[in-house]
C-alpha cells in the first residue's frame, strides 16, 4: 500500500503536476488512508496554513525586491560601490560582490538580486576586460548571497516550518554571509592578479560624493530594515512591510524612477511568485499536520538512527541528500517537506535548528547554481542572453568555493551561532 | 455566441481578480505600515487592522494561486515535460496535469463545504471583526473553484488545440 502510494506520488510529480497539489494530494491520501481523521481537518489545516503572520513577511519582501529590481536604487549602490573598492587590482569585480553583499541586506531574495545588480555588473564587467565567464559566474553566485545576508525569505519559511525566531534566524546568516562573500572577493582578487586583469583608475574624491549623495537612500535602507529589527522597533513582519513602503516612495517620488501605472506590472509579477509560495506552504502544512498525527518523524528517526551514529555522519548525510534532491525538486519545497521531519533527529544528535537553518540555506544557494532547478541560472541567461548550459559552466569554479565554504559552515557551528545569543 | 460570451466573462473575471489583488496587496503594505507609525507616535494599534491583514494573506494565497493556472506560474517538477517533445504526447502531458489539479481542488472544496455545512449549526467568529468564520472558509472555496475552473478550462483549450492540429494534417 505505501509502496503503491510512493510510486503513484513520484508519478504524479515527473508529469509536472504543480507540486502544491502533489504534497496535498499526499497529504489527503496518507490522512485517508492511515488515520481516523475526519476530512474536514483537511480544508481546515490547508486555511490555517496560509494563517501565519510571517508570512505576510514574504509577501512583503517579495514586492519591495521586485520594485527595487525595477527602480533605480541599485544602480546607484553600485555607483557607490564602484567609487569606494574600484580603484584596486581586481575592484570591480571586488565591489560586485561587495554590492551584492549590500543589496542582501535590503532584499531577501537571490534571483532578485542575480537581477538587480547583475545586470548591470556583468556588462560593465566584460566591458572592462574580465572573461565572460568569470564574469557571469561570479554575479550569479554572489546574487545567491541574497538569501544569507538577512532579510531572507527561506529564511522567514524555515522560522514559519521549525518555529524559531525570525530574528535569530536572520542573525546567524551574517558571519556566513560575510564569510562567502570574502571567499568570493578573495578569489576574485587572486584570479584578477594571476591573469593581469586591468586595474581600474582610481575615482577622486568628487566622484565619490557624487555617487554617495545619488545613493544616500539606497544606503539607508539597510539600516532601517535592519536597524529597525534589531533595536526591537518592528517585528520582521513589520521590518517588510516598512522596506516595501520606503522602496516605494523612494522609487516613485524620490528617484522617480518609476511611475504610477508601471506598479501594475511589479505588482503582478510579485503576487504571482508570492501566492505560488504560499500555496505550497498551505498544502505542506497539511502534510506536516499529517506527519504529527502519524508520529511519522519520529519513526523516521527510530530507522534512521540504526544506520547513523554520530552527528558528523548526520550533517554529511543531510547534505548529500539535500544536494540530490535539489536536482530534482524546488529545493524551497523541499525544505518546506523534509524540515518536521528532521526536527527530531536534530534533537537526538544535539543540534540546533537555528544551524541547521542556515545549513539548509547554504545548501538552496547550490541548489540554485546547479541545473536543472537553478533559479539564478535561468536569471542570469535570461540578462545575458547564454545559453543556460554556459552559464551553468562558468558557475562551476564558484560551486567549488561554495561546496567549500558549506562544509565550514556545516562543521563549525560556532559561525553561526556565535552572534545569535546577543539578540532574542 | 455562447463561446464568446463565456470568454468576455471569464477574461473580465480575471482583469477584476488581479486589480482586486494588487489593490489588496498595496493596502496590506500600507497598513502593516502604518501599524508601526501608529504605535510610535500615537502610542496606539488599530486592532481590527491586524486581523484584516491576516485574512488578507489566505484570500492571496488562493486567488492568486488561481491566477497562477493561468499563467501556468506554479512550481512544478519539469523533467519530463523536457523529455517529451513530441505531440500529441506533450499536450496529452499537460491537459493530464491539469486534470489533476483541477480534480485536487474538487476534493478540498467537498471538504471545505462539508466544514461549512458542520459550522453553520455552531458559529465561530473572528476575534475582533466578528466575521462568522465559515464566511471566511466560504470564499477560500470560491478561491479554489476558481483554481478548479481555470485548470478545467486550460484541459479542454489543451485537447481542443491538440485536436484542430490533427485535424489541420488531415487536410494538407
Amino acid at each position: 500500500m505505501t509502496a503503491a502510494l510512493i510510486i503513484g506520488l513520484v508519478f504524479l510529480m515527473a508529469c509536472g503536476v504543480p507540486l502544491a497539489a502533489v504534497v496535498g494530494a499526499a497529504a489527503i491520501s496518507c490522512l485517508y488512508l492511515f488515520t481516523r481523521i475526519p476530512m474536514q481537518a483537511v480544508f481546515q489545516q490547508l486555511y490555517q496554513g496560509a494563517e501565519y503572520d510571517l508570512l505576510q513577511a514574504v509577501i512583503f519582501f517579495i514586492v519591495a525586491g521586485g520594485i527595487m529590481t525595477r527602480g533605480t536604487l541599485a544602480a546607484r549602490l553600485i555607483r557607490v560601490g564602484q567609487a569606494l573598492v574600484g580603484g584596486f587590482h581586481g575592484g570591480l569585480a571586488v565591489s560586485s560582490v561587495l554590492i551584492c553583499m549590500f543589496f542582501a541586506a535590503i532584499s531577501g531574495s537571490s534571483p532578485a538580486t542575480v537581477v538587480a545588480i547583475g545586470s548591470i555588473m556583468i556588462p560593465a564587467l566584460i566591458k572592462s576586460g574580465y572573461p565572460p565567464r568569470f564574469s557571469i559566474g561570479l554575479l550569479t553566485t554572489a546574487g545567491s548571497l541574497g538569501i544569507m545576508i538577512p532579510p531572507s525569505i527561506p529564511m522567514i519559511i524555515w522560522a514559519v516550518v521549525v518555529g524559531v525566531s525570525v530574528t535569530k534566524q536572520f542573525t546567524a546568516g551574517f558571519l556566513p554571509g560575510v564569510l562567502l562573500g570574502l571567499t568570493l572577493m578573495t578569489y576574485s582578487y587572486f584570479m584578477a592578479r594571476k591573469y593581469k586583469w586591468r586595474v581600474e583608475r582610481r575615482i577622486s574624491w568628487d566622484e565619490l560624493k557624487d555617487a554617495l549623495r545619488a545613493g544616500i537612500w539606497g544606503i539607508f535602507m539597510p539600516f532601517l530594515v535592519l536597524g529597525g529589527i534589531y533595536t526591537g522597533m518592528f517585528t520582521a513582519t513589520e521590518a517588510a512591510a516598512v522596506a516595501f513602503v520606503y522602496a516605494l516612495v523612494v522609487e516613485l517620488f524620490i528617484h522617480k524612477s518609476l511611475k504610477l501605472k508601471d506598479m501594475m506590472p511589479v505588482f503582478k509579477e510579485s503576487i504571482l511568485t508570492s501566492s505560488m509560495l504560499l500555496f505550497i506552504i498551505a498544502n505542506a502544512s497539511v502534510l506536516s499536520y499529517y506527519f504529527s498525527v502519524d508520529q511519522i518523524p519520529l519513526r523516521v528517526a527510530d530507522q534512521l538512527l540504526k544506520f547513523i551514529d554520530s552527528r558528523f555522519m548526520f550533517l554529511l548525510l543531510v547534505n548529500v541528500a539535500l544536494l540530490v534532491m535539489g536536482c530534482f525538486m524546488d529545493i524551497v519545497s523541499a525544505m518546506l517537506v523534509l524540515g518536521p521531519v528532521f526536527l527530531p533527529l536534530l534533537q537526538k544528535f544535539e543540534i540546533d535548528p537555528i544551524h541547521f537553518g542556515i545549513i539548509m540555506v547554504l545548501n538552496i544557494e547550490v541548489a540554485f547554481l546547479t541545473p536543472p532547478f537553478g533559479v539564478n541560472l535561468f536569471v542570469a541567461s535570461g540578462i545575458t542572453g547564454k545559453g543556460i548550459v554556459e552559464v551553468a559552466r562558468s558557475a562551476i569554479p564558484y560551486l567549488v568555493l561554495l561546496y567549500a565554504v558549506l562544509m565550514i559552515i556545516t562543521y563549525v557551528p560556532w559561525l553561526s551561532l556565535v552572534l545569535t545569543q546577543w539578540v532574542d | 455566441m455562447v463561446l464568446n460570451a463565456a470568454r468576455f466573462v471569464l477574461r473580465t473575471l480575471s482583469r477584476i481578480e488581479e486589480y482586486v489583488l494588487f489593490l489588496m496587496v498595496f493596502q496590506m503594505g500600507v497598513s502593516v505600515f502604518i501599524q508601526v507609525v501608529m504605535r510610535y507616535v500615537f502610542r496606539s494599534a488599530i486592532t481590527w487592522l491586524d486581523e484584516l491583514v491576516h485574512i488578507e494573506v489566505i484570500f492571496l494565497t488562493f486567488f492568486g494561486a488561481s491566477l497562477g493556472i493561468k499563467y501556468g506560474a506554479h512550481i512544478c517538477v519539469d523533467v519530463l515535460k523536457n523529455v517529451v517533445r513530441k505531440e500529441p504526447y506533450r499536450s496529452l502531458l499537460e491537459a493530464f496535469n491539469h486534470l489533476v489539479t483541477g480534480l485536487y481542488a474538487g476534493f478540498i472544496i467537498y471538504f471545505g463545504m462539508k466544514l461549512i455545512g458542520l459550522m453553520t449549526t455552531r458559529v465561530h467568529y473572528t476575534p475582533t471583526l466578528r466575521i462568522p468564520k465559515h464566511y471566511l472558509y466560504f470564499v477560500v472555496c470560491v478561491g479554489l473553484a476558481l483554481i478548479s475552473l481555470r485548470s478545467a478550462i486550460r484541459f479542454f483549450q489543451t485537447l481542443a488545440a491538440l485536436g484542430a492540429k490533427d485535424k489541420g494534417e488531415e487536410v494538407s
